[in-house]
């Protein structure tokens, strides 16, 4: 029997509405960094499905197809609590209608949450709403708490141990 | 469509007050890339920027060994949206540059409440490569207007 890395505590992260930020490198080990516009698991397994927009992701995306291993962080802003998930690319492919709504869904409530910080979402969503146009897959196979605290980055599972 | 730059232009320096959170990557000799959160991008001059280090130990591992790292910044007045690349060159660990940013840090601390943790290590300097606009944000917003 396998073990899924990414447990309801760890979905229930990713559904809580966090700023996302995802990196590739290219063989030569050049990282590129771009924004992720949502990012949720697949119903049974350990892949993310991250979306990005294109045309400012261009290297990333270039070196995710050169190089396939990536990683996704994600922090809750009200509480700090912060994810790294690690893995390899299993694809890059267009973003479904799925994975549009998804991306509606994300910026709706994420402008909920800038409310409380002064923030006006009706002015300030038009200035983050960019094509969500492309899905990188991330079979996530480490994950790490990065809550900021010492003894950040600690390893919270690995796949070959949840293969157990 | 980007528009790039081979130096910090003076419109990307809003964004580098360390009100929103940065976000930068690394990648180590295995060719594992990282990402994490920074505290604090702290502008040197036109070619150099500087990154308080405190904990994040797999970032200062890996640009020790593999110097270049791609850093995301967002102004929190427009919500510009900025990208750097960059290399790793030296980390100062006493000086003007670190006292600046140790103060600065003592600030962010005391706004988030994180006194106890962030601590400055040392100020981590990177010579710019490319800078480039990925979003050109409202210059009408101001926070919390």
């Amino acid at each position: 029997m396998t073990t899924r890395l990414i447990t309801p505590e760890l979905e229930a992260h990713l559904e809580g509405l966090p700023g996302m930020y995802a990196t590739t490198a290219s063989p030569d080990r050049v990282p590129e960094v771009t924004r992720v516009l949502s990012a949720r698991a697949e119903p049974g397994n350990d892949v993310l499905r991250v979306v990005v927009a294109g045309d400012s992701s261009t290297r990333f995306l270039e070196c995710a197809r050169a190089h396939p291993r990536a990683a996704l962080v994600g922090v809750v802003v009200s509480t700090y609590r912060t994810y790294q998930f690690k893995g390899r690319v299993v694809g890059v492919e267009d973003a479904t209608p799925e994975d549009v709504a998804a991306v509606d869904a994300y910026t709706a409530g994420f402008g909920e949450l800038v409310k409380h910080v002064g923030i006006d979402p009706v002015r300030y969503l038009p200035t983050i709403a960019v094509p969500p146009d492309v899905v990188l897959r991330l079979g996530v196979d480490a994950i790490f708490d990065q809550t900021p605290r010492v003894g950040a980055g600690a390893l919270v599972s690995r796949a070959e141990e949840a293969a157990r | 469509m980007t528009t790039r730059f081979d130096h910090i232009p003076a419109a990307m320096r809003p964004a580098m007050q360390g009100i929103i959170p940065t976000c930068m990557s690394t990648c180590d000799l295995e060719g594992e890339p990282n990402v994490t959160y920074i505290s604090q991008v702290w502008y040197v001059d036109e070619k150099h920027l500087a990154i308080s280090c405190q904990f994040f130990n797999k970032t200062t591992k890996n640009v020790r060994e593999n110097p270049p790292a791609s850093i995301l910044t967002t102004c929190p007045e427009t919500y510009a949206v900025w990208r750097v690349n960059a290399r790793y060159v030296e980390s100062r660990l006493e000086g003007p540059l670190y006292e600046e940013m140790a103060d600065h840090l003592a600030v962010i601390a005391s706004m988030a409440g994180m006194q106890d943790v962030f601590r400055l290590l040392s100020a981590d300097v990177y010579a710019v490569d490319e800078v480039e606009l990925l979003h050109p944000g409202d210059p009408a917003l101001t926070v919390g207007a």
